[in-house]
């Protein structure tokens, strides 16, 4: 065990003195879970505290960096790549205490939270008056706004409002030596000075603890609705997905599902699309109810072309909730097909993804393994999931040849290694295939301008 | 000043043709759109990163300054020589590399002007929203680096939205690239929107790739006359919370009507009227519903006059009216200074009301318009030939009042040389000394554009 993984006398006095009762944790019962994240990686934590003012992160901070102590801030562990995972150890900092929705404003449309606060429970009270966040993460329901903003998650909304990063006009954060440092505002404009909101943001708790998020908020589009779409195969539901864009449409959400997908999730519910597809689109649009209605008539002559199988356009919240739930249930299905994966969210540009697609399902033929492939291709979003079963110790090394052929193929077309998940220890042994050493070195000065002594969330990232 | 005869021999013989000392090259480079000149020693115009990599390996190891330039239509000053040395004129880079329909990004260098790109997208069917003022003759080099704004950018964002990757020199010379070709990336820290606004003191952009979307098919617009600012205001929240996205959402008060009182298409009431602009663009179907839904409210909360453009040209005309505005202004007085404030939307009318009174505490003509659906008003204030320490200590009290109401001094004109002695009402002692530190790491030496935006 290294120095990290011990906690001093003096530390623990401090961590008792400052985050008195249950906001400190040092039994490994209570410090297991905090350990994890869902990249399913574990690592047992020094210490746990759990914060509820911004005084104590900066008491925290400023101890920290005296002492060298590692500190890795946590939301609500929905990570896929383990950034809430204390590889080398160190003092884990739970946001979920501070989850205080402090200001909404209607008129500014602003709304200034703490990091712990579930981002669905912000879209909830915003949906009461009229307003709008947009960013809807997979896990909007338990992720907190706070670990959406360390990975400047994405969602099934980005193609047509953005990611995180798009929605943070100024956030407030403590770094290490425990100075507090507010960046952006509240306007929705704002040019003083470099951007260090946009720094801050996906830099996946690397530099500094968030300790207030100041968001931008639209007023709430007043109707969707969704038209699923089913194909003979993959090719052709792409370039009917790319057919939309041409006619001059910007859905709210397009989601995809290949046929391993569609057959998994078959497995564990019932579907609404015929047994057969080789694929299927899910669009939705949003706007005023005519506007939106007028929308997906333009969606249906542009895909006519294609010549879909199936279609069953939805209005109605319940009738849409019943074509996007299958989508919802892919990764509890994911898990029928095979007891492993290997997750990645690979992003191509959009006009590439015909030809990533037919790569994907190549590897997969020519390694024998099952590649699920389902995805945000609105932006070019595609997840890929590797089922494998990993007591086999050749099927284990097949799925990772398929997976360093996937993100070599993905990069061969201009594309990145994430598109909303991050880097985090997962995917840190393929970084170097993206990032030049010059961009690396560059990336490491600047968290050094942070963090000189490498004491926020250390073995992540750059 | 830095640059001797001696080194500036030895720069024209390493860097060719395209540097220069040539008098009228100097003076061409002493200016931008702030009103100061401050001539650099030499010019240089590079055809390619490579050579601006030579340009700054050259700097470097002689010690001059590099102050890049596009247009220099900036108002903030930012592209101008402070302490001499070299103004790295880009428009000489002015190569579209690609529009690409499929992926819906175009890749172009940093000389284009952007509406030269705007039109080829156009004749492809896609859409480059940033729409500064100066889209006619400022590059796109120039937008990336000061992040630039304008009208459309209530609903598409700022220039820093449409900016996926961008290809830098760094001030030692090396190049690297930044951000990607795709929607999303989140693979490393995203020095993209780091040096997006960084007013070219990290480096020099050479090559931006830049997202386009679907050219809206219709856009319709209308000017409604309000009987005050307050009024129009209020209606600029109604419209926003309404479920409306208009693509513009421009105000002008009194003062400004004022100077264009003979292109107006009614005629001026007295009293503190103020006038909106509105547009709404997407389907012919979609904009024509939003343009009346506005128009309705615009009755709703009281307008006097509600003008709807009947057409392309009556559309242009009104646009004509918003633009004759800082052309007027500017030219109404021998000094001129652009304040450009963003105050969150519900306290325009705090800001607005205030403007008389400071307008005659010091003596000088205020004029208010902008972008009111964002919150980012251009105050200009104008005065005679004395009077510029007058509008420094009315800046002051302007920036203080707007940093009181929740608001930012530049919504995005930047900060440049114009507002460096402001800067600190804004920024903490911290975030001025971690933003120092970012500088450093890109700029050890200090030679990337000296003199700028932190004190």
């Amino acid at each position: 065990m290294s120095q990290a993984h011990v906690l001093s006398g003096a530390a623990r006095r401090f961590l008792e003195k400052h985050f008195p009762g249950d906001a400190a944790a040092f039994t490994p019962e209570e410090m297991f879970v905090y350990g994890t994240d869902a990249s399913r990686r574990h690592a047992m934590p020094t210490a746990v505290v759990r914060p509820s003012t911004v005084g104590q992160i900066q008491e925290l901070l400023a101890f920290a960096q005296a002492n060298r102590l590692p500190i890795v801030a946590r939301g609500r562990g929905t990570n896929t790549v383990g950034d809430c995972v204390p590889a080398s150890g160190g003092i884990v900092v739970s946001m979920a205490r501070m989850n205080r929705i402090l200001e909404i404003d209607p008129d500014d449309f602003v709304a200034v939270v703490e990091p712990g606060l579930v981002t669905g429970d912000l879209q909830a009270a915003l949906a009461k008056q009229r307003l709008f966040y947009a960013p809807d993460p997979a896990s909007v329901k338990f992720s907190s706004l706070g670990g959406n903003a360390n990975t400047c998650a994405g969602g099934m909304r980005a193609v047509k409002y953005g990611v995180t990063r798009d929605h943070i006009l100024g956030l407030e954060a403590v770094i290490p030596g425990g100075e507090l440092v507010h960046c952006g505002g509240r306007t929705h404009k704002n040019v003083v000075g470099l951007d260090l909101t946009r720094l801050f943001v996906g830099s996946e708790g690397t530099l500094g603890v968030m300790t207030k998020l100041t968001l931008k908020l639209l007023p709430l589009p007043a109707a969707t609705a969704t038209l699923a779409l089913a194909f003979a195969d993959v090719d052709t539901a792409l370039t009917a997905a790319a057919s939309v864009f041409a006619a001059g449409i910007l859905p709210q959400a397009l989601e995809f599902m290949a046929r391993e997908a569609l057959a998994a999730v078959a497995g564990i519910s019932t579907v609404p699309w015929p047994a057969g597809a080789g694929a299927v689109l899910l669009i939705r649009v949003d706007g005023s109810a005519e506007a939106v209605a007028a929308d997906i008539r333009l969606v249906e002559t542009a895909v006519q072309s294609a010549a879909p199988l199936w279609r069953q356009a939805a209005v109605s919240h319940d009738d849409e909730e019943a074509l996007w739930e299958p989508r919802r249930l892919l990764n509890p299905a994911s898990f029928k097909v095979a007891p492993d994966k290997i997750s990645d969210d690979v992003t191509v540009p959009r006009g590439r993804l015909r030809q990533a697609a037919a790569g994907i399902a190549a590897t997969a033929g020519e390694l024998g393994l099952k590649i699920l492939l389902f995805g945000h291709i609105g932006d070019g979003n595609l997840h890929v999931n590797i089922m494998h079963d990993a007591a086999d110790s050749h099927e284990r090394a097949r799925a990772q040849t398929a997976r360093e052929r996937i993100l070599a193929l993905c990069l061969s077309l201009r594309g990145t290694l994430s598109g909303e998940h991050g880097v985090g220890l997962a995917k840190l042994p393929f970084l170097d295939q993206q990032l030049s050493p010059v961009e690396r070195a560059l990336m490491a000065r600047v968290k050094a301008a942070f963090d000189p002594h490498g004491i926020m969330n250390p073995g992540k990232a750059y | 000043m830095p640059l001797d005869a001696s080194l500036a021999a030895l720069l024209g013989r390493e860097l060719g043709p395209g540097f220069t000392t040539a008098p009228a090259a100097l003076t061409a480079a002493a200016t931008d759109d702030s009103g100061l000149v401050l001539p650099p020693e030499a010019v240089f115009f590079p055809k390619s990163a490579d050579e601006i990599s030579r340009l700054m390996v050259l700097a470097g190891r002689h010690g001059f300054p590099v102050t890049p330039r596009g247009a220099g239509t900036g108002l903030a000053g930012g592209a101008l020589a402070v302490s001499g040395g070299v103004v790295l004129d880009t428009t000489a880079m002015n190569r579209i590399v690609a529009v690409d329909a499929a992926n819906l990004c175009a890749v172009v260098e940093p000389g284009v002007v952007t509406k030269t790109l705007r039109d080829a997208a156009a004749a492809a069917g896609l859409f480059y929203p940033p729409d500064p003022a100066s889209l006619a003759t400022c590059t796109l080099g120039g937008n990336a680096a000061t992040n630039a704004g304008g009208p459309a950018c209530v609903k598409y964002g700022v220039t820093r939205d449409y900016v996926l990757g961008l290809t830098v020199v760094l001030p030692d010379g090396e190049v690297v690239k930044t951000g990607t070709a795709t929607r999303k990336g989140v693979v490393g820290y995203d020095l993209t929107g780091l040096l997006v606004g960084s007013e070219g003191t990290l480096g020099v952009i050479t090559e931006l790739t830049l997202k386009l979307i679907p050219h809206p098919r219709e856009v319709r617009a209308v000017a409604a006359l309000f009987p005050d600012a307050r009024s129009a205001v209020a209606t600029v929240a109604a419209i926003m919370a309404g479920g409306v996205s208009p693509c513009a959402l421009e105000l002008m008060d009194r003062a400004c009507l004022g100077i264009v009182e003979e292109l107006l298409p009614f005629a001026l009431p007295g009293g503190e009227v103020a006038l909106l602009l509105l547009e709404a663009d997407g389907d012919p179907d979609q904009a024509a519903r939003d343009i009346g839904r506005m128009e309705a409210l615009c009755r709703d909360r009281g307008a006097l006059a509600v003008l709807p453009a009947a057409d392309a040209a009556r559309r242009e005309a009104l646009w004509d009216i918003r633009r004759q505005i800082s052309t007027r202004i500017h030219e109404s007085a021998p000094v001129y200074l652009s304040e450009d404030v963003a105050v969150p939307i519900a306290r325009i009318p705090d800001l607005i009301a205030a403007l008389p009174a400071l307008g005659r505490r010091h003596n000088l003509s205020l004029y208010a318009f902008g972008h009111a659906g964002d919150g980012n008003i251009h105050v200009n204030i104008t005065g005679d030939t004395e009077c510029r320490p007058r509008t420094l200590a009315l800046a002051r009290e302007l920036i203080a009042l707007v940093l009181d109401l929740g608001g930012t001094m530049s919504g995005e004109h930047g900060i440049g040389l114009a507002k460096r002695s402001f800067i600190d009402m804004e920024l903490s002692p911290r975030s001025i000394s971690v933003q120092r530190s970012l500088k450093a790491v890109f700029d050890p030496a200090g030679l990337m554009n000296p003199g700028k935006v932190l004190p």
